[in-house]
């Protein structure tokens, strides 16, 4: 046999020959220094590219994948977290009022109190009327939690969860700038 | 485990998990696939993502007469070349063959001994270093094969190219990245 050709060489290591030929190959080896060497030069090669270290992805990345195929439902956590903003910026708006308006909340107990039940009318009237106003305050919120929530299941198909909330972050803000009366703030002197 | 063509039926039938499968499986290859091609991790990530979008919403296209692996390869392929195209690089240079020289097949008389000198740890740093070098076409020839561990007649599949070719250029690429080495001494 000839000396090894270079394409041969690799197949023989790659073991892509048939019996025969690698047969022929190992006896040629045996007596042939500089095919030997060659051999050798080329098993560290390749031994070398059939170990290089692989690139991992990061560990949610099927999930974010997913999630752009997908785009999220609207889950329960996400609602939570819509509740939560609401209700945080909601009491948050509270106090700030209170604060710049320095006004107490005794103060504002005893105005409701006041109204509620010694405007003339007795006890009984005020119970009812109280259970009338949760009876419709009840239907107005189901009502509109309902459409409320069919408008932001519609939302998240076309915006993320993220996109999402922070819109809702951004409302709040300008609701509870409108609720502080910005405007008064701003304009010095006035009172309040 | 499922098979890939049972997870694209019922992916089609409209059960996500079935495709989350399928992302769980290839992702890896992908990204090196990729990542190789561009030498740049974060950018392999997003072209990566995108391939697995561009395959979910190209799936009713699939043909099973075709291994599943072999069209996700030749989707990535054609995404790399829109990318390069529109950073305008050189796209086509990875389909055109005609300026790689064919190298000797006889071992020269005097050769050098490039790899003996170096650890193995060193040789693996330096692959990836001329990896780089090398012209797209061959580069991709050596991931498919070596990091891919796809088998010759998979990548002639992908290349639409008789088994042989695809040796050949294998070879060729091996043997670019030994003379690179060598002439860095
Ligand atoms: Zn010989």
């Amino acid at each position: 046999m000839k000396c090894l050709r270079i394409d041969q060489i690799y197949l023989y290591l790659e073991k892509e020959l048939p019996p025969d030929e690698i047969r022929a190959i190992e006896a040629h080896l045996a007596s042939c220094v500089k095919c030997q060497k060659a051999v050798e030069e080329r098993r560290i090669l390749q031994h070398a590219a059939n170990n290089l270290p692989k690139w991992e992805p990061p560990p949610d990345f099927t999930e974010q994948i997913m999630s752009q195929i997908f785009p999220a439902n609207l889950s329960l956590k996400s609602i939570l977290i819509a509740i939560s903003t609401y209700i945080g910026f909601l009491s948050l708006s509270v106090v700030v009022y209170f604060i710049t308006t320095a006004q107490s909340f005794s103060f504002l107990h005893v105005r409701l109190l006041n109204k509620l039940i010694y405007s003339g009318q007795n006890f009984s009237i005020f119970v009812i009327k109280l259970l009338k106003l949760a009876q419709v305050s009840v239907q107005v919120i189901l009502h509109l939690s309902g459409y409320f929530l069919r408008v932001l299941s519609h939302l998240t198909t076309l915006l993320n969860t993220e996109t999402y909330i922070f819109f809702t972050i951004f409302t709040l803000i300008l609701f509870a700038l409108a609720f502080l009366g910005v405007g008064r703030i701003f304009f010095a002197g006035e009172k309040i | 485990m499922t098979d890939d063509k049972t997870l694209v039926e019922k992916t089609l039938k409209g059960e996500k998990e079935a495709f989350e499968m399928i992302i769980r499986k290839y992702q890896r290859p992908l990204l090196n696939y990729i990542g190789r091609m561009i030498s740049d991790y974060q950018l392999a990530l997003d072209l990566t993502q995108e391939v697995f979008v561009k395959t979910y919403h190209s799936l009713h296209m699939y043909q099973p007469k075709y291994k599943f692996s072999t069209w996700l390869y030749k989707i990535s392929h054609n995404h790399i070349i829109d990318y390069w195209r529109k950073k305008k690089v050189d796209a086509f240079s990875i389909d055109q063959q005609n300026h790689i020289t064919r190298p000797s097949l006889q071992i020269p008389s005097v050769e050098p001994s490039v790899m003996k000198q170096f650890e193995i740890s060193e040789i693996r740093e330096k692959i990836e270093q001329v990896l780089k070098k090398l012209p797209p076409s061959l580069r991709e020839l050596f991931v498919w094969r070596h990091i891919n561990e796809l088998s010759y007649d998979e990548i002639a599949e992908i290349k639409g190219l008789p088994v042989g070719t695809i040796k050949n250029r294998v070879f060729q690429a091996k043997e670019m990245i030994r003379s690179i080495l060598g002439e860095a001494q």
